[in-house]
């Protein structure tokens, strides 16, 4: 524990830690980007409406999420500030990677969304980060009723931790289904050569 | 309460915190207190019914030793004690609404009382302050003139006791039976319910340095059945006999010697002996006892050495009343643990065939008409067998495991003989329709019937769900998060499931070169359906917002449960007395949301009738409500509201059963014209319904306390048309659609401020209209005012699948 600064403490400091989670997420997202990208010297000019685009989905989901929080019974009027910070993460996770690689490209979003059919690639590893993410944060809720009188029995801490968590199994259950199913498509290649 | 807190900053008092044991409800906390043993759950259940107490108690050991008892307060003690009184005056506990009268009952025999010499004992019991709690919780701006008033009773006896000077030393304890919690309810185990202060006072000024110094005190924490003992030792009385509480050395070490303090623990410690030797057959292995033992023999030797100084003897004293004081505890925390015996065999076989039900239910479920089973049983048979399994379990645990145990019949072999049977009969009946569900399965998954929509599969998820928690005491008692948080969740997943399909018909209409891989998708919905569809999940969406905003609010009505109890809400809010304005405007408009949203329920058979018995109904709801000076009151050439309500409930009530009545007549009607329509037959029922759910808004409306609840109700019926609308939209199998009603309706429960905890019941609902205490009557309003939203929601259900069953006949009708 003490490796960690006071600062990060998740139980002590929600905001501040949920600020760097929400930046590492953003960072490991981009790098993300940047592998799934071929030629990306012509990106960022070319695909500035895209970007905006991205930016614009990024705050209203991260208010959707926000608003979505408070339905689900987090405060309205007090702890604004750690639900607004509870949703940006839930943002940085579930809907960064799928910005990020699907990009402004709609029927792409649709396939991987509504059709539950991503290709092979960063689209697969974006629906399962996302729907892992909103599902740890869901079940994050859950120990909040309980009577332990645990520091972290705390809104938003828990739905924070849980979040993380299912990110990171998202990102684990990814790649071992990436590997699976790319080595089924080599043997299928195999197959027809 | 500034008298008294004087006192105890002088040190003329001794205060306790005093913890009860649950239940905490007047009756069981009274014979408690007069037996000093802890009574069960069951006295929550007589405590609207008392008969005589036959235990030996504190005031029957009084009588016998001749001592003059007096008695005013609550009537409970007087069905309790019959007879021990020398004069008593009685007041009905049960009719809550009074909070000034009951105590103006006691209060204005007392100068009287104080002038008579005869008698010894004087037992006052005020109920107003609980009164309050029940009526308008602790924060109501009622509680501080209440308390001020008791205080101003308190300094009169004491200031009395003072006068009459040393000549007669008299005791007097303040206590109360029992706390109250946040919602102003008790009956629970919550600390602020459990909590009661109990306050020694003295009579004689001498006793002023003795309380104060004498014995430092261990812990200001005693159990409340500590009174019994020291109260019994006090007058020199036998300490009741199923005693289990622990004398209170600081009060004889005030009034008598060292001594004679030893002497009264001694006897405690003995009493608490011999009920530890009757009820625990190795009484002489057990710890307390040992201490016991150990404590008489220091006793022996006390009292014979007396060499040394008198200061020295004297601690020894103190020390020996501590070693007894222990040891009582010891012994009495070991009785307590034996006193609460769980029947586990009864439990288990419960159990059991709760679950076999359970089984049995999920199996009838999964067998759909089109799926081709072979029973080997037929229905008929399987029902048979059912409730044959159910009566013999139902007569085995009665006859075995209650108290009407027969030595007889449940001897070993006939135990297992009809144990054997059950088994054998379950058994044989369980697997035959596990055999025809593993076909049905077998059968839905051949002809791929099974299509699980997201909704559904969630639904039975969280059922799953719900079921666990329930192994967490903790989600017991915060059962209203799961509820909340379950139908919030379900909400969202439909609307998931809304854009999902949404977006795939936009892609269907966007790509026009049909796919292969969409083809056949494709050839399923014809261009016009999907645009149709595309629209109808953008108002599913649009509903199901509406509906979660609603959840939001209810939500934040009243605070439930345990953890969060303390947290203010809007209701509280909107209770203070600045918002009272507010608050009628607020109930107006909503009554009037009702009414509306019960108009527009119109199908072609909702009569005009009806709608005006509805109008007049809530207009009167409004009334009573004012009239018990919860919300403003109108003009008075518009409407002379009476004095508490009584007449505005009851014509309420009388609006009520002139609804149901006109319903039955049109009923009849109908099915006396022509009965052989399967449709006219359908809407009279149809129409049945309905009135039981208008039915069962008005005594909501009516039947609760807290006006503000009458918000909560318009905003069920909002849902309730949002939902309507929105099953409409998406089509789900009938098991889903129930489920989501009974979610609803267990949501609405909490959301009322109801919980799991059995003070959260508005005991002062149940009065409403009704002068005096009648059980029946006062037992039934209750239990219709606290499931009045549960009433509702499953009405609603009923209504809905007939609507469906009719839409379905005509549509049915149609292709033919």
């Amino acid at each position: 524990m003490f490796l960690i600064p006071m600062q990060l403490n998740l139980i002590k400091n929600v905001i501040v830690a949920t600020e760097v989670a929400c930046l590492l997420v953003t960072i490991h997202c981009l790098f993300l980007f940047i592998v799934s990208m071929e030629n990306w010297k012509f990106v960022i000019i070319k695909q500035l409406k895209a970007t905006v685009k991205g930016i614009f989905t990024l705050i209203s989901s991260c208010l959707f999420f926000h608003l979505l929080a408070v339905c689900f019974g987090a405060p309205f009027l007090t702890e604004t500030s750690e639900t607004f910070h509870f949703a940006m993460l839930l943002t940085c996770c579930a809907v960064l990677p799928a910005v990020v690689t699907l990009g402004n490209n709609f029927s792409l979003w649709v396939k991987v969304y509504a059709d539950n059919s991503p290709d092979i690639g960063c689209a697969l590893v974006a629906f399962i980060l996302s729907v892992c993410s909103i599902l740890g944060a869901w079940l994050g809720a859950f120990p909040i009723p309980l009577d332990w009188d645990r520091p972290w029995q705390v809104w938003p801490i828990s739905c924070v931790f849980g979040t993380l968590a299912g990110y990171g199994v998202g990102l684990i259950t990814s790649s071992g289904l990436l590997l699976y199913k790319i080595q089924i498509a080599n043997k299928q290649k195999n197959k027809f050569m | 309460m500034p008298y008294l807190h004087q006192l105890l900053q002088q040190g003329k008092a001794i205060g306790h915190y005093g913890i009860t044991h649950p239940p905490t409800v007047t009756l069981p906390r009274i014979k408690a207190m007069m037996t000093g043993s802890i009574p069960g759950f069951i006295d929550v259940v007589l405590n609207f019914n008392t008969n005589a107490l036959q235990e030996d108690n504190l005031l029957s050991q009084l009588y016998k030793s001749g001592k003059k008892i007096i008695f005013y307060g609550d009537d409970t003690w007087i069905k309790l004690f019959p007879g021990h009184f020398l004069r008593h005056d009685g007041t009905t506990s049960f009719y809550v609404t009074d909070y000034t009268e009951v105590d103006q009952n006691v209060s204005r025999h007392l100068d009287w009382e104080l002038r008579q010499p005869d008698w010894d004992v004087m037992i006052l019991h005020y109920l107003g302050l609980d009164h309050i709690g029940h009526l308008a919780k602790p924060s109501s701006p009622l509680v501080e003139p209440k308390l001020k008033e008791m205080d101003d009773i308190i300094k009169k006896l004491h200031e009395h006791l003072i006068l009459k000077g040393d000549n007669s030393p008299t005791l007097m304890v303040v206590c109360g039976d029992h706390g109250m919690s946040d919602q102003g309810s008790h009956g629970g185990a919550s600390k602020k319910e459990v909590t009661v202060a109990i306050v020694w006072l003295a009579s004689t000024a001498k006793n002023k340095k003795v309380f104060s110094q004498a014995y430092p005190s261990q812990s200001p924490v005693i159990d409340q059945i500590d009174i019994t003992p020291t109260l019994a030792l006090a007058f020199g009385i036998p300490i009741p006999g199923n005693n289990l509480g622990t004398a209170i050395p600081e009060i004889f070490l005030s009034y008598g010697s060292t001594k004679d303090t030893v002497r009264a623990m001694y006897l405690n410690a003995h009493q608490v002996a011999s009920v530890l030797k009757q009820n625990n057959p190795k009484w002489q292995a057990d710890a307390g006892y040992v201490l016991f033992e150990m404590a008489v023999q220091h006793h022996i030797d006390w009292l014979n050495f007396s060499g040394i100084s008198n200061r020295a003897w004297h601690q020894q004293g103190l020390s020996l009343v501590k070693q007894y004081h222990s040891a009582i505890k010891a012994m009495s925390s070991r009785m307590m643990t034996k006193m609460t015996k769980y029947d586990i065999y009864g439990m288990f076989l419960c159990s059991i065939s709760l679950f076999l039900l359970l089984y049995g239910i999920l199996m009838a479920l999964c067998q759909t008409e089109k799926s081709s089973i072979m029973l080997v049983f037929s229905s008929a048979s399987c029902i048979l067998s059912l409730m044959l399994c159910i009566f013999i379990v139902c007569s085995h645990v009665t006859i075995c495991t209650s108290s009407y145990r027969s030595e007889i019949l449940c001897n070993s072999l006939l135990m297992s003989g009809v144990i054997l049977t059950f088994l054998l009969l379950s058994i044989t009946f369980f697997n035959s329709l596990a055999f025809g569900f593993i076909q049905s399965i077998k059968a839905m998954f051949d002809n791929k019937m099974v299509s699980f929509s997201g909704t559904a599969l969630f639904l039975a998820l969280g059922c799953l769900l719900h079921c666990v928690s329930f192994m967490s005491t903790s989600f017991v008692e915060e059962e209203h998060q799961t509820w909340y948080f379950l139908t919030v969740s379900v909400f969202v997943v439909i609307v998931i499931d809304a854009l999902r399909n949404q977006l795939t018909c936009h892609r269907l209409t966007f790509s026009s070169s049909l796919n292969t891989s969409d083809s056949l998708r494709s050839q399923k919905l014809l261009p016009n359906k999907i645009q149709q569809s595309s629209s109808v999940n953008n108002k599913a969406v649009l509903v199901t917002v509406f509906l979660l905003i609603l959840c939001r609010f209810q939500r934040s009505w009243n605070q439930t449960g345990d953890k969060w109890q303390h947290l203010s809400d809007t209701g509280d809010w909107l209770m203070r007395p600045e918002n009272k304005f507010l608050l009628s405007i607020v109930c107006l408009s909503f009554l009037l949301i009702i009414l509306v949203s019960i108009w527009i329920h119109r199908i072609q058979q909702i009569r005009s009738c009806h709608q005006l018995l509805l109008l007049a109904a809530l207009i009167y709801i409004y009334l009573f409500h004012a009239a018990t000076k919860k919300l403003l009151t109108p003009p008075p050439w518009l409407w002379n509201i009476s004095e508490n309500g009584l007449k505005e409930s009851r014509i309420v009530y009388s609006l009520t059963l002139l609804l149901i009545l006109e319903t039955c007549v049109v009923i009849r009607m109908k099915s006396i014209s022509n009965n052989r329509d399967e449709n006219v037959r359908s809407i009279t029922m149809q129409s049945a319904v309905l009135c039981l759910k208008s039915v069962s808004i008005i005594m909501a409306a009516l039947l609760t306390s807290h006006p503000h609840n009458i918000c909560v109700l318009a905003m069920a019926t909002l849902q309730e048309i949002l939902l309507r609308k929105l099953l409409s939209f998406i089509k789900l199998p009938v098991y889903a659609t129930a489920l989501i009603y009974t979610w609803m309706a267990q949501a609405t429960y909490f959301y009322q401020g109801h919980s799991n905890n059995l003070s959260s019941i508005d005991v002062a609902a149940g009065y409403t209209g009704v002068g005096r205490y009648k059980p029946v009557l006062v037992s039934l309003i209750l239990a219709i005012s606290t499931y009045s939203g549960v009433i509702f929601w499953y009405s609603c259900l009923i209504n809905y699948q007939l609507k469906d069953s009719v839409q379905q006949h005509k549509t049915q009708i149609e292709n033919r």
